[in-house]
């Protein structure tokens, strides 16, 4: 199975997670949601079984990394719900193998949706974007230093959606992290224009009622930029309550 | 949208509570009012008396014979809902409750403002307060407060604030300045900001011809959205300073428990600010000081700073403040060179910033500052002049107020001043009065004033 849905289907896909009851979309879920709105993401498809998973290495092409899915695990790394780098079928099965024993001792109330098999690609520098809706302020965008740090760094900055093209720079300049679009230590400079393509794409979902009532945020972290253009590596969609 | 007229620009007012007892609020705001110049009837109300100095009192608000706009209510807190229900069944358009005692204190009197709040909403009385100072209004000689102001400097700066005690004692620290006072034209102290709020007050300003610039010090904002939309509006028209504290998650508990303010995430709040062009200021220093430039400064062409100064250290100080605080160096002309050139000796090239110092050995006090200051003023590459000067007896001559006056007014061009130390330095600030150049204490804070003065009006 392919985790591409049709486009269109965003508001389907929605409604079933909350009729199932879900919290938020699982990765590949969130993932759909955002290649419908024209942001890349690794090419993957979600196996049931070991076995599929390494068909599925072959399909894709290694390296490829492997990922728990649940809709509940929300935070992969700290349940070691994640494996990579991933070179062989057999050390993706075996990678399948230790990620549903490593969430069962951890949380044994979580049943595996099945595993995400991914194109692994490196993290070169990670960002976080994000779009919110917030009970005063209405959508709010953000963009920033992604990774573990950024709680601890806080270089991230707000702006109100609908953004204008110099709400979309504020965000690419204000804080001193993002000089390191500009290219840091040898590195070339990113691809903005990716970039900020993305920015708008992602901010535009407040205009789009059907999505923007059922959802409370949506967060694309790490988001990876370079000057190739982007990647969004992890997705999480949060349904409205 | 709605007009809140009736309770800041009142053509009558009542008080209930008033009384004749100068130890008690309810004697002081009344004594403050009878003796503020306001034009319109002025209505004691009091169950017991019949005359508060030298003014007919009545007992009840049912029984005053003309329309009354604007109630104030100094009672006790277990007295205000029923005066309240006096004015809705008057039908006062406005109430400003003084009273403490309610949501900024305890349960129970959150319980108390929520019925005022429903009586407000379903009567559409425009309520100010509970837990308020009062309301000035300089323009129709309104000195609705139980702080004893002194005197007024009238002017263009209009004040919406939601605190307590704080607006008072801002007030009287302006006004006991015996210089560079801030020109004030209303001050509208909300309390727990029970009603009217910061996007009804934008509103009222707008159209307001006293008020020129706003300044909010508001610890919650009722609508984000709505109020960051009609700021936007408003300040294309008249600057706004914003003073909202709790940018740390414990001065955002502080604040819940002064003004019983919900928490607005800061991040969010300061990006949306900056998106929508509203300056931001950190304490009641900055606030004052943005203010003060915004009232007494035309709006700048741009950021260029041209920097002169009688102290080399000063320069280099204020030249770091300046692009801190995001404004440029202004590059000068070389018409402006060449007359700088003209009091320096020949081996000091000028510069920007521009010490002028030993041309005060070279050309003498006077002629050192009419070249110094005046080629700064002059160059058109300069949007903004901070003069850092030394005031001691050697660089003193007579006419400084005049020169700096002629200056301001000839290019009109923001200027902001700092003068240190010596003999001179009262006269020379004294000599400003009126001359519309703000003084103030120390480089940062007139750096940070043309900084508030670009942000808030480009």
């Amino acid at each position: 199975m392919l985790t591409s849905s049709p486009s269109g289907d965003i508001a389907g896909l929605i409604a079933a997670a909350k009729a199932r009851g879900q919290a938020a979309l699982s990765e590949p879920d969130s993932k759909a949601l955002l290649r419908t709105l024209g942001i890349p993401v690794p090419p993957g498809r979600v196996v049931r079984s070991a076995a599929e998973a390494a068909l599925a290495v072959n399909a894709i092409g290694p390296p490829v990394v492997v990922k728990a899915v649940s809709p509940a695990l929300t935070h992969k790394t700290d349940s070691g719900g994640i494996v990579f780098p991933i070179e062989t079928p057999a050390a993706a099965a075996a990678a399948c193998d230790t990620i549903q024993a490593r969430v069962r001792s951890i949380r044994p109330d979580i049943v595996l949706d099945g595993f995400l098999i991914e194109a692994f690609r490196p993290a070169q520098s990670e960002w976080i974007l994000g779009l919110r809706m917030d009970p005063q302020f209405g959508a709010v965008v953000m963009f920033g230093l992604g990774g573990i740090y950024v709680d601890l760094l806080r270089q991230v900055t707000f702006r109100l959606a609908p953004l204008r093209e110099q709400d979309i720079e504020a965000l690419l300049t204000e804080k001193p992290a993002m000089r390191i679009l500009d290219g840091a230590r040898g590195g070339k400079p990113v691809d903005r224009d990716a970039l900020k393509a993305t920015i708008r794409a992602l901010s535009g979902v407040a205009e789009r009622s059907d999505i923007a009532a059922a959802i409370s945020e949506i967060e694309i972290n790490p988001l990876t930029v370079t000057e190739h253009g982007v990647l969004a590596l992890d997705a999480l969609v949060v349904l409205r309550s | 949208m709605r007009d809140i007229t009736p309770l800041i620009s009142p053509r009558s007012i009542a008080v209930i509570g008033a009384s004749a007892n100068l130890t008690k609020s309810g004697g002081v705001l009344f004594h403050n009012l009878l003796n503020g110049g306001f034009k319109g009837p002025l209505y004691p109300i009091n169950r017991s008396a019949g005359e508060i100095m030298g003014q007919k009192a009545y007992p009840a608000l049912a029984e005053v014979p003309g329309q009354v706009d604007l109630v104030y209510i100094v009672l006790p807190q277990a007295h205000v809902e029923e005066a309240i229900k006096q004015c809705v069944a008057a039908k006062a358009r406005a109430a400003c409750i003084i009273t403490a005692g309610f949501s900024e204190a305890s349960d129970k009197g959150r319980a108390d403002e929520g019925r005022l709040r429903e009586i407000a909403a379903q009567s559409g009385l425009l309520m100010a307060g509970p837990n308020t100072i009062g309301m000035v209004n300089a323009d129709c000689g309104m000195m609705g407060s139980f702080v004893n102001f002194p005197r007024w400097e009238k002017g263009g700066v209009s004040f919406f604030t939601q605190t307590g005690i704080f607006t008072g004692a801002v007030m009287l620290n302006v006004m006991s300045a015996e210089t560079q006072r801030l020109p004030v034209s209303k001050s509208i102290d909300v309390g727990n900001k029970i009603d009217v709020d910061e996007v009804d007050f934008l509103n009222f300003a707008a159209t307001d011809p006293e008020t020129k610039v706003i300044g909010l010090y508001i610890e919650s904002i009722a609508n984000p959205r709505l109020f960051l939309e009609t700021a936007r509006k408003v300040r294309q028209k008249k600057p706004i300073v914003l003073l909202k504290p709790g940018r740390t998650k414990e001065g955002a508990r502080a604040s819940a428990s002064h003004t019983g303010s919900l928490a607005t995430d800061n991040e969010v709040l300061d990006g949306a600010l900056r998106q929508y062009g509203i300056v931001r200021a950190e304490d009641e220093v900055d606030f004052l000081n943005a203010l003060r430039a915004l009232a007494m400064l035309p709006k700048p062409a741009g950021k260029r700073v041209g920097i002169a100064t009688t102290s080399g250290a000063l320069g280099v100080i204020s030249t770091d403040l300046v692009v801190q605080d995001g404004l440029e160096l202004a590059r000068f002309e070389p018409k402006t060179i060449a007359a700088m050139r003209t009091i320096l000796p020949d081996w000091l090239e000028p510069a920007n910033p521009f010490d002028f110092w030993i041309g005060i050995d070279v050309k003498g006090p006077r002629e050192a500052h009419e070249v110094g200051l005046g080629a700064i003023f002059a160059d058109p590459n300069v949007d903004l002049v901070l003069c850092t000067l030394l005031a001691p007896a050697n660089a003193d001559f007579p006419g400084f107020g005049e020169l700096v006056r002629k200056l301001r007014q000839t290019h009109n061009k923001p200027v902001a001043m700092v003068i240190y130390g010596g003999s001179a330095r009262q006269r020379w600030i004294a000599e400003l009065e009126g001359a519309n150049v703000p003084v103030f204490n120390t480089t940062r804070e007139a750096a940070r004033a043309l900084s508030f003065l670009v942000q808030a009006t480009l």
